[in-house]
């Protein structure tokens, strides 16, 4: 039996069975933060890397966890600062303006469109032309179904200011898909 | 989110992009098989081996207080034994008198040694502290006095003309001046 987000944190906290609880609370939420991270920032192995730090940060950060936010929002916290901070690394290493959009993390990146339809790939391409943050709430919309309140507590951004980067990178990439 | 906001929301897709809107949501992303069903351990692994937080924020004070312990130590100096002191200094007497009559040769380089304490250093010596037994420790200071008392009778000896036979070096070790050494 699965447990609750709550019982996860409770027996964490007790240290009573820690390992275990963590355990399950990486299986819980391993896929959706893996899938989460991957669309920002693309390639596998720095997902990997991206992925195991935010697992490491929450082990060490749950015994500040305040109980009265969710845990499944505040995992999706850790993981989007964890990738965009990732990506600003990357993009200083490489001598990139962290304001550059069109910045993509590997040349390689696009390995993954090999067998895509014409208009998926169409669509990954739009995708990266995002900015990171802008991508990161379009997955979370798109994708995901999430929530606006749950979003807005994500990223810290206002509800109205998260609807508003929704439109526009919905306009971006209907624009693109429609011009390419 | 609910069927209400779910529908509101895909009219307002369909509204700003109906081609959006009209595809197909596919994950065009693949993991590696079976990298979910390892992660866990992986990460556990990750978390053993982390350096816990704010280790070195505090290494150095806690190396430098190791090192102030460590020189301010009192090490307590024993009574001296009188009777072993003497019977070590007998000892090493007639150590370097039995080896200066059988190897002439070495006497010199023996000799040059006399300045070995002076010339260790402090740390030398620590370390030798540190390595050696309380006890040793005590023959070790009793042994720098009993040294150079040797050394003092070893250099008298330098200028006697000692240029005996082996059968004269013999007649001495069986002699009853020798065997009456007390240890």
């Amino acid at each position: 039996m699965q447990l609750s987000d709550e019982e996860i944190v409770a027996q964490i906290k007790s240290g009573k069975d820690s390992n275990q609880a963590f355990r399950a609370l990486i299986e819980k939420y391993q896929e959706r933060l893996y899938w989460h991270i991957r669309r920002m920032i693309i390639d596998h192995d720095d997902t990997d890397d991206v992925l195991q730090n935010v697992f490491v940060k929450t082990w060490k950060g749950l015994a500040n966890f305040r109980e009265d936010s969710n845990l499944y929002t505040w995992l999706y916290r850790i993981a989007t600062n964890e990738s965009i901070t990732f990506i600003n690394k990357k993009k200083k290493e490489n001598n990139i303006s962290i304001d550059d959009e069109s910045y993509h993390l590997h040349a390689g990146q696009a390995d993954y469109l090999m067998g895509c339809d014409e208009i998926q790939e169409k669509l990954e391409k739009a995708l990266l032309t995002l900015p990171e943050k802008q991508r990161a709430v379009f997955h979370m919309k798109y994708y995901e179904n999430m929530k606006y309140t749950q979003m807005s507590e994500v990223v810290g951004t206002s509800v109205g200011a998260l609807k508003a980067s929704y439109h526009i990178a919905v306009k971006k990439i209907e624009h693109y898909l429609i011009e390419n | 989110m609910n069927k209400e906001n779910e529908n509101i929301e895909n009219e307002e897709l369909m509204k700003m992009a109906p081609t959006l809107f009209g595809m197909t949501k596919v994950n065009n992303l693949k993991a590696p098989k079976g990298y979910f069903s390892n992660l866990a351990d992986t990460v556990k692994v990750r978390i053993d081996n982390e350096v816990p937080d704010g280790y070195f924020e505090n290494l150095a004070d806690k190396v430098i207080d190791k090192i102030n312990k460590e020189e301010t130590k009192v090490i307590p100096i024993q009574k001296r034994n009188i009777a072993r002191t003497i019977s070590v200094a007998a000892s090493i007497a007639a150590i370097f008198i039995i080896g200066f009559l059988l190897n002439q040769n070495n006497i010199e380089e023996e000799a040059s040694s006399s300045n070995y304490l002076d010339n260790l250093t402090s740390s030398e010596l620590d370390e030798a502290i540190d390595y050696n037994e309380m006890e040793e420790l005590i023959c070790y200071v009793d042994f720098e006095e009993d040294f150079n008392e040797a050394l003092q009778i070893e250099n008298s000896i330098n200028d006697i003309d000692l240029d005996f036979t082996s059968d004269e070096i013999d007649e001495y070790l069986s002699s009853d001046y020798y065997l009456d050494v007390e240890y």
